[in-house]
């Protein structure tokens, strides 16, 4: 039985949005700005009204009022209470639910160990750096012991090295804890780096579920591929392995070096910010260069989408203004193709 | 700032020794200008007397009453019209119409209604705090945003628990700096409706003075005036600091 389920739920932002997450899943909702992600979070917790029905273990909780649904929440704006420490934080919750003072106690302590800010139990939340408050706010959420734990582009604003420290802490966190988390960013990486699944969310509504590399290599919509980074996918119909971690995947008439590690290889994808163009063959890096034509040049500021034709596929390149000067591309003009290796995925039979 | 403090001595001191000497010369008769150590001297011995504390109780509990009234009824409805969309709709027009008008604007309609006793000084204290702590609270509260709302109900707040936990430590801040203006607004409002319809007061005090021509005993009373003022203000000027620098956004 699925943890949370929403049927035809539609309200200002959502347009008929069905989705099942399943029990003790990470699932990320992934959507460009304006998609509805942050309101989808918000029908779950029933902080706003919507027509259509949301499921926790298969019961409507559609009459029940956000502080009696189990939830877990962290804005965007992590939504501190300014006027209270951390410790005051994070025990809001259980005070509010006349919890004995030495259980109140008890878990506050826990909660903030578990996040590594014991020290800080005595600050004010202005008088914390963006990852202390991150933290902050996480405790406070985990501390009444949700059923399901909603966050929304929580590290936004942090620093990349950062980001990359809270998400592997989240990503045991919540392995470890089990519970249910709606994780909404904007990010396709960190939806690759988090997510058990990716619902991807465009216009108010839900229109892919699945893993993200199900979903990197069929997406089902040119606006999927384009928010994944997965334009170019390319059918393959054969392999060699060439030796320890690396193969030559057969696909067409291209003979592509691909990382590997087992697997029949069937698909392989390279990002369009990724594709290399030049006039020339380089002499000293030949491999995975191959000869196409430019179909279409299309300016999308700070780059072109220039788009190549290479035997049977049509590959994007997103080119940069200042290079795209250098190389004086023009449609119908022949050019080289490097696909560099480290940037190269593929799919294995099995995987999918 | 402690060398400011000595600049500003220094200057207070320098304008009062200059107003004891101008006086002093008897340019302009001393009747019209007496010097300072003259208002000081009427001042003690209306104290003495026991006729300005007799009056200055009853202004104090003028103002602290009706001043306290507005406030308080004032922070109440600006948390509900914060915290209820209809509330906020229909009360917020009518608050700023009466915020419009000016506390003492409302005495002649009052010494109506209400006749000349003692709650006529309190009804306009009280017209003269709620209407701008009303506007305080709903604007402090609405700062707050609606993302701590939302996580505290998820965190097990009802609407009271909301209000309560939330928005008026939220609002405080606001509160606090628009009850450091308003109280010594309030002063002012009540001085003048006792120097308009009252028979007790400061505001008597200065019209009776200026019956019997007592420049003297008009500048102590504005003196008892300024400083009762300047020490409201003071007060809650030091909560707001106090506060603020405990939640981290000053010091």
């Amino acid at each position: 039985m699925p943890a949370i389920e929403l049927r035809g739920v539609s309200n200002f932002a959502l347009r008929g949005v069905d989705l099942e997450v399943r029990d003790g899943e990470l699932m990320v909702i992934l959507g460009p700005n304006g998609a509805g992600k942050t309101t989808l979070l918000n029908v779950i917790a029933g902080l706003v009204s919507y027509e259509g029905s949301v499921l926790f273990d298969g019961a409507p909780v559609d009459d029940i009022p956000p502080r009696e649904r189990g939830i877990g929440y962290v804005p965007q704006s992590l939504a501190l209470f300014t006027h209270m420490t951390v410790w005051d934080n994070v025990a809001y919750g259980l005070k509010l639910r006349g919890l004995p003072e030495d259980e109140v106690r008890a878990r506050v302590k826990e909660a903030l160990s578990l996040l590594g800010i014991e020290h800080l139990k005595d600050r004010y939340p202005r008088r914390l750096s963006g990852g202390e408050q991150q933290r902050v706010a996480l405790a406070r959420a985990l501390v009444i012991e949700p059923r399901v734990l909603l966050l929304d582009e929580p590290f936004s604003n942090l620093d990349a090295p950062l980001k990359r420290t809270l998400r592997s802490e989240l990503r045991s966190l919540q392995s470890r804890t089990g519970i249910t988390t709606l994780f909404v960013t904007h990010d396709a990486s960190e939806a690759e780096e988090l997510a058990d699944r990716v619902a991807v969310m465009i216009g108010g509504r839900v229109i892919q579920v699945g893993t993200f590399e199900q979903i990197f290599f069929n997406p089902s919509a040119r606006e999927v591929a384009n928010l994944l980074g997965s334009q170019n996918v390319l059918e393959c119909e054969g392999y060699r392995v060439v030796s320890q971690g690396l193969a030559e995947a057969l696909c067409g008439d291209l003979r592509i070096l691909v990382p590997y590690d087992g697997g029949a290889v069937r698909k392989v994808a390279i990002p369009p910010d990724k594709v290399v163009l030049s006039r020339d063959r380089s002499k000293r890096a030949w491999f995975n260069t191959f000869k196409g034509v430019v179909e279409r040049i299309e300016p999308s500021r700070p780059s072109y989408r220039v788009e190549i034709s290479l035997g049977r596929f049509r590959l994007l390149a997103m080119v940069l203004e200042g290079e795209m000067e250098t190389l004086g591309l023009r449609e119908g003009d022949e050019i080289y193709v490097k696909l560099p290796i480290k940037h190269v995925r593929i799919l294995v039979d099995g995987s999918e | 700032m402690r060398r400011l403090g000595v600049v500003s001595w220094i200057s207070i001191l320098a304008a009062l020794g200059a107003w004891e000497a101008v006086a002093r010369l008897n340019i302009v008769p001393t009747q019209l200008f007496p010097p300072l150590s003259k208002v000081l001297a009427a001042l003690v011995q209306m104290v003495l007397s026991g006729e300005l504390p007799r009056h200055y109780a009853r202004t104090l509990a003028r103002v602290v009453l009706g001043f306290s009234l507005g406030s308080t009824l004032g922070i109440a409805v600006g948390l509900a019209a914060a915290y209820r969309r209809l509330t906020y709709g229909t009360l917020y027009p009518l608050v700023a119409l009466l915020y419009a008008v000016p506390a003492v604007a409302w005495i002649p309609l009052f010494m109506l209604w209400i006749g000349l006793g003692e709650g006529l000084p309190v009804a306009v204290v009280f017209m003269c705090s709620f209407p701008p702590m009303v506007y305080s609270t709903l604007t402090g509260a609405r700062s707050a945003g609606e993302d701590l709302v939302r996580v505290a109900k998820t965190l097990g707040a009802d609407d009271l628990q909301v209000v309560t936990t939330v928005l008026l430590p939220q609002a405080l801040p606001h509160i606090l700096s628009g009850l450091k203006v308003e109280a010594g607004m309030a002063w002012r409002s009540c001085f003048v409706t006792e120097m308009v319809a009252m028979s007790s007061g400061l505001g008597l005090l200065a019209m009776e003075a200026q019956s019997i021509l007592r420049v003297d005993q008009i500048l102590a009373v504005v003196m008892v005036l300024a400083a009762s003022n300047y020490l409201f203000h003071w007060i809650f000027e030091r909560l707001e600091v106090s506060l603020l620098t405990k939640w981290g956004v000053m010091g």
